[in-house]
């Protein structure tokens, strides 16, 4: 069984966000951003990094209560699908493929999933695919 | 002989002569004339190198500035774009941990104000409703400008049926109250006058017939 890692969790999250339909992107959070910003002047590896993708949040509270993950994602306006279905289909794929990677690693901890809508795109009228 | 302690305040070069002096001597804008440091190339070899030193040095302070402004600059930026975002608000989901950025959903929401005729959005707030029985209520706040040629709450009403519409069927957003503050007056839409039996075809801007 191989070692549960923080990066590998956040990247199955990552993966099940952009497959969502109508997902058209994530957005890095401030400490992603930030970190980037100022990476030419600290050393290549810092914590934070390992904690964060492009808008993937993870953390494991101690005391048992679980993952929490926090995804942000860019969201297309599609035919029949308001932001809020869109988001709900995100929020289970995410939870879905991060419970399926626990368990590949023999986990079994609750999992929090919040999905935050930053950025909406509406197609010009007659145009929604 | 070279000396050989690193906190040496100065160096000998191999010709004899101290490094300290013979930099002086080259920076010095009116040298006096000498034979040797003309002709050494031990001295040749140490005024070049810090010669290079210098311009390099030069260089990098001239950079340094530039390189920390833009890194400030950059910075800010993330920052301000991060602040822009606004407030996180619930979707209308009872059961899932489910939220959008008010910039997001302002944005559709300003979108569906402007589709109203004679009508021009301006800002558009949105918080959690105070006074709402569900948990997921969000009250906007919309500032407009707007024609006088109907009567105002008349206007209002139908952007407020807009917006609404819109956060319900675009979004997915429990809307409990929509505020309007019209803060200007518009002139009126303009509605082309229809063309009477036996009238020309309406001209080009250059003066030509439009076709099709």
């Amino acid at each position: 069984m191989a070692a549960l890692g923080t990066a590998d969790l956040i990247t199955a999250a990552e993966r099940a966000a952009l497959a969502t339909p109508g997902v058209t992107g994530l957005q890095p959070f401030l400490a992603r951003r930030l970190t980037e910003a100022v990476s030419p002047v600290l050393p290549p590896t810092i914590p934070e990094r390992a904690q964060t993708s492009a808008g993937v949040r993870a953390e494991h509270a101690p005391g048992g209560s679980g993952w929490s993950i926090e995804v942000r994602c860019m969201v297309m306006v599609t035919e029949g699908h308001r932001v809020l279905d869109t988001a709900r289909i995100a929020h289970d794929q995410i939870q879905s493929a991060v419970q399926a990677h626990l368990a590949e690693h023999g986990a079994q901890d609750p999992v929090t999933v919040t999905v935050t809508v930053t950025r909406i795109t509406v197609p010009p009228a007659g145009r929604v695919p | 002989m070279a000396v050989d302690h690193p906190l040496s305040p100065d160096e000998e070069l191999t010709c004899g002569r101290l490094l300290s002096q013979v930099w002086d001597q080259a920076l010095n804008p009116a040298p006096a004339e000498d034979p040797h440091t003309m002709t050494c190339p031990s001295c040749h070899e140490a005024i070049a190198s810090l010669a290079a030193l210098k311009a390099a040095t030069r260089a990098l302070r001239g950079q340094a500035p530039t390189y920390l402004q833009s890194l400030a600059h950059g910075v800010m930026n993330i920052v301000r774009s991060e602040a822009r975002l606004g407030r996180l608000l619930p979707l209308a989901d009872p059961v899932l941990d489910l939220r959008i950025a008010e910039s997001a959903a302002a944005k559709v929401l300003r979108q569906a104000a402007d589709n109203v005729p004679g009508v021009r959005a301006a800002a558009c707030r949105l918080a959690p409703a105070d006074n709402s029985d569900a948990a997921d209520g969000v009250a906007v706040a919309l500032t407009l400008a707007a024609s006088l040629d109907r009567p105002l709450p008349e206007r209002t009403d139908e952007v407020r049926r807009a917006v609404i519409h819109a956060a319900e069927r675009t979004i997915g957003l429990h809307v409990t109250a929509v505020d309007i503050t019209v803060i200007e007056a518009l002139d009126p839409p303009h509605t082309p006058d229809p063309p009477s039996p036996g009238s020309a075809p309406p001209e080009t801007r250059d003066g030509r017939p439009r076709h099709g």
